[in-house]
């Protein structure tokens, strides 16, 4: 039967669309839980506690415009909740990149990624763990990343 | 859970396992009409002799290759995988920006991969989802000449 929880777990994945879409660092750090801890390409020594995921989006936010995410499936199982989605944004503002500062480009870029949280008992992100490719994601701003 | 459910995840632990060690698998885990996507690639696999046939170069193309199951998830005819595969790239490997050749560097990298299963059980679709320019950086390769719009992108219309 379908467990009540786990459709829970899949809200929050929803929640974490939403406050994408909204561009809301506050309504996106509230998912998370006050340890919790993220894990992505660009960030090898992770993102840890609530308000640094706060501070970390917050820039995101002001260099992107126009987000948009479109899910492709979400997939639940025990304390874990995995989905896949295609984010599409338009780049308007200086974007902090590996490979330095990167001004408004005012290009449209597409990636497609996937996240997998672990959801604690408070129905919280503990970790968030988002595969994507920033190649891809640099070229189409206009970046080598082979050069930094 | 439901028996559908225990025999998709044995699918998925044996195609994962089998990363980088053994293509000859993929026949007893794809549907002949499967459809892969992975960054690398870009264009995708269409069909189960292409999917082998690119696995059969990353085969070639490393030397103890290691790929483990991080978390496996699941709902209806999709499943989930995290994975994490070490190995030494200690052949050509062949990607659409170009040949790297052999660097006999030890490479570590993580990634997911997202599965849809037909009625027979087996994997009709496979998208994979990793960081193409982490690799590189392991592999000291620029990733300048990698075309955008993957066929996940594509896929997702």
């Amino acid at each position: 039967m379908p467990q009540t929880v786990e459709v829970a777990r899949e809200e929050v994945f929803r929640k974490f669309a939403d406050a994408l879409k909204h561009r809301d660092a506050n309504a996106l750090a509230a998912l998370h839980a006050l340890d919790a801890e993220l894990n992505l390409p660009f960030r090898p020594e992770g993102v840890k506690g609530r308000d640094a995921v706060r501070k970390f989006n917050e820039p995101l936010f002001k260099a992107l415009q126009d987000i948009d995410i479109r899910t492709l499936n979400i997939a639940a199982k025990g304390d874990v909740v995995a989905a896949e989605f295609v984010l599409t944004a338009r780049h308007t503002g200086a974007l902090e990149m590996p490979t330095g500062t990167l001004p408004p480009t005012n290009r449209q870029v597409t990636l497609p990624a996937a996240v997998f949280f672990r959801v604690n008992h408070e129905g919280l992100i503990a970790e968030a763990r988002g595969y994507f490719d920033m190649a891809n994601f640099l070229q189409q701003l206009g970046v080598k990343p082979g050069k930094s | 859970m439901a028996t559908v459910e225990v025999a998709r995840e044995d699918i998925v632990r044996r195609q994962i396992k089998s990363v980088g060690r053994d293509a000859s698998v993929d026949d007893a885990l794809y549907a002949v009409d499967a459809v892969r996507y992975d960054p690398i690639t870009i264009q995708g696999m269409k069909g189960r002799d292409a999917i082998r046939k690119w696995h059969e170069m990353l085969v070639k193309a490393s030397t103890d290759a290691d790929c483990r199951v991080v978390s496996i998830t699941s709902k209806g005819d999709t499943a989930a995988a995290e994975w994490v595969v070490t190995g030494i790239h200690s052949g050509p490997f062949e990607m659409p920006m170009g040949t790297i050749a052999t660097t006999n560097r030890r490479i570590t990298f993580r990634g997911a991969t997202f599965y849809r299963f037909n009625r027979e059980g087996l994997i009709a679709e496979h998208r994979d989802y990793f960081d193409v320019a982490g690799l590189l950086q392991q592999l000291g390769v620029s990733a300048k000449d990698q075309v955008a719009t993957p066929g996940i992108t594509e896929l997702a219309h």
